[in-house]
């Protein structure tokens, strides 16, 4: 999902640590939908409390959250709004897609396949109205801010990062470059290692940053011109063109220098005007109205909300508190720029 | 030729690029007729290198106008690795073919060719603090203190009253404490505006050290929860200034 700049990019891997003490604008659906994509059981049932309702992204975000906690990281989660009237052709899609692999799964379980059973039931996780909630909820509970952004939560984030409100955005989407940020950590709300597809393997997976400006200057092009790469290649609001793939992209825009010129010499058509998909990129809706505050995790209200109302083991939890209140009388590192 | 310069021992410009690799891994050179300077932040923002070599320093010295000379301090540091201790060196900016040659010149004269980085940017500008503390001490004292404090933690306290310089670590429940009395041959000069005491990381403040300790005294400068400010010589006017920004209390 999202713009695939892959090969474009240039990644450094960085540890947690360098984070420390740096404000970390969170890709908040792109968090919550990992954590129910990954956090179930082998044969891909989700976790659940006693009443059966799914508690995998509350694990996630909780047990991720500390550990950012624990590492001095000031993580604030921002979350979507409204899509973009040019998405809701990709929403449908989507929830096609999920509820396909959601019969499929069931087949495969029925059939006692659990590797592929497993398969299929990330492929149909979804989020919904009371995950969100339930998030918040709990964001507030931890004591981290949380914003709600009026339209996509990547704009927002990246417009707070451009604004040096945060110091990168975190998300495993690309599409935060083309919404301006500087900086992109990608694989932070992942766990340590991730299974490989298909096989009882696993790797190990570490964050890495993106900095929009050196993805520029290596190629020599402009941020309008990386929208545009993106946009040939297929965003979540158009589809690119077939047979362009990221060389083909690249070398297009380097030798028309804009869309219009690439769309008028190649005849490509679009089945939107490229000018309101580049409009969602270049002038998206955002909003200043967000306040970054980070306070100590409220225990009582962690414990009811976790424990009580959905079976966690109040045992760990409160030893993952602990760890937390344990590091906030550690120092944290400074930067540097803010004695300028 | 727009810069060329000239060191009879080629060590010495091992060193200063070390000390600027201890940080990045790419630097701007930037050189006009009177002098060569590298400014640069490390990724993480935490810590700056600033270093001013002035025409004087160099054996010979020659730079039309101002040129900025991006390189890759890896490949720099290679190439420096290869050179003997009676080398002398040379090093002349080939705009044409966007290169930098470094000439050892031994028994033998080599001649390597580094291509120029196109690195952007802006330079980064220089914290303004106050400092209440300037300790000048023997680097030696320093490094031992820091290879102590290491034993024990990832980060050491570093404090100044109008007695002497402190630098403490601790892990859960052992620790140490190394001080560097006034009057102590180990301690130069002191001045203590007000006592004052910080927490810096071992992690940049060891390598820093580290690379300082190619001259026999270091400056030190610092405030309560501000910066560290420290700065050595190379041959007499070259100056090399590390700053490092504290950790400091959750807030």
């Amino acid at each position: 999902m999202g713009v695939n700049l892959r090969e474009l990019v240039v990644a450094r891997q960085i540890s947690i640590g360098e984070l420390s003490g740096k404000v970390v604008a969170i890709d908040a659906m792109n968090a919550i939908y990992q954590f129910l994509a990954t956090i179930r059981q082998p044969d891909g049932t989700s976790l659940m409390d006693r009443m059966g309702r799914v508690t995998s992204h509350l694990s996630g975000l909780f047990y991720r959250t500390i550990n950012f906690l624990e590492d001095g990281l000031k993580p604030v989660y921002v979350f979507d709004g409204k899509p973009p009237a040019l998405k809701m052709r990709t929403v449908n899609e989507r929830r096609r897609l999920r509820e396909e692999a959601k019969e499929k799964w069931e087949e495969a379980l029925a059939r006692g396949e659990i590797e592929e059973a497993r398969k299929y039931a990330q492929a149909a996780s979804f989020i919904t109205d009371e995950m969100i909630s339930e998030s918040k909820e709990l964001l507030e509970a931890l004591g981290v801010p949380y914003v709600q952004a009026p339209s996509e939560g990547e704009a927002q984030a990246a417009y707070m990062a451009k604004r040096g409100d945060a110091w990168c955005t975190a998300s495993q989407d690309y599409d935060s470059l083309l919404f301006n940020a500087p900086r992109l950590v990608r694989n932070l709300t992942i766990s340590g290692r991730r299974k490989l597809p298909g096989k009882k393997e696993y790797v190990k997976v570490e964050p890495e940053l993106i900095s929009l400006e050196e993805v520029l200057r290596v190629h020599g092009i402009t941020r309008e011109q990386l929208v545009a790469i993106g946009i040939l290649l297929g965003t979540d609001y158009n589809d690119g063109v077939k047979g362009v793939g990221v060389r083909t992209a690249l070398k297009l825009i380097k030798e028309h220098e804009t869309l219009r010129e690439i769309i008028k010499v190649k005849s490509y058509t679009f089945e939107v005007p490229v000018e309101e998909i580049e409009r969602i990129f270049l002038e998206p809706e955002v909003t200043d109205n967000y306040i970054l505050k980070w306070s100590p995790p409220k225990r009582e209200k962690i414990f009811k909300i976790l424990c009580d109302e959905h079976d966690f083991s109040q045992e760990r939890v409160s030893k993952a508190l602990d760890k937390v209140e344990a590091a906030r009388k550690e120092t944290a590192q400074t930067s540097i720029e803010r004695f300028f | 030729m727009p810069f060329r310069a000239k060191f009879s021992d080629a060590r010495t410009w091992k060193r200063i690029v070390d000390a600027i690799s201890v940080l990045v891994d790419e630097a701007i050179f930037r050189a006009n007729e009177n002098s060569m300077r590298v400014r640069a932040m490390d990724p993480s923002h935490v810590a700056m290198v600033d270093i001013y070599l002035p025409a004087g320093i160099f054996d010979e010295y020659a730079c039309s106008g101002e040129v900025a000379i991006g390189l890759n301090l890896d490949e720099m540091g290679k190439v420096m690795r290869r050179a003997g201790t009676n080398d002398e060196l040379e090093l002349v900016l080939d705009e044409a073919a966007s290169s930098l040659r470094v000439h050892l010149k031994g028994a033998t004269t080599r001649t390597f060719r580094l291509s120029l980085l196109d690195i952007g940017g802006e330079e980064p500008p220089t914290p303004s603090i106050k400092f209440n503390v300037e300790a000048k001490m023997l680097s030696d004292a320093l490094v031992q203190a820091l290879k102590d404090a290491e034993l024990f933690s990832d980060h050491v306290r570093v404090s100044a009253t109008p007695d002497g310089v402190q630098i403490a670590a601790s892990g859960d429940t052992s620790g140490v404490e190394v001080k560097i009395d006034k009057g102590s041959e180990a301690l130069l000069e002191l001045s203590v505006a007000e006592s004052s005491r910080a927490i810096y990381a071992l992690s940049y403040l060891s390598d820093m050290i580290k690379a300082a300790s190619v001259s026999e005294t270091i400056t030190l400068s610092f405030s309560t929860d501000m910066p560290l400010k420290l700065e050595f010589r190379v041959l007499g006017e070259g100056k090399v200034t590390y700053w490092l920004a504290p950790r400091i209390e959750a807030e």
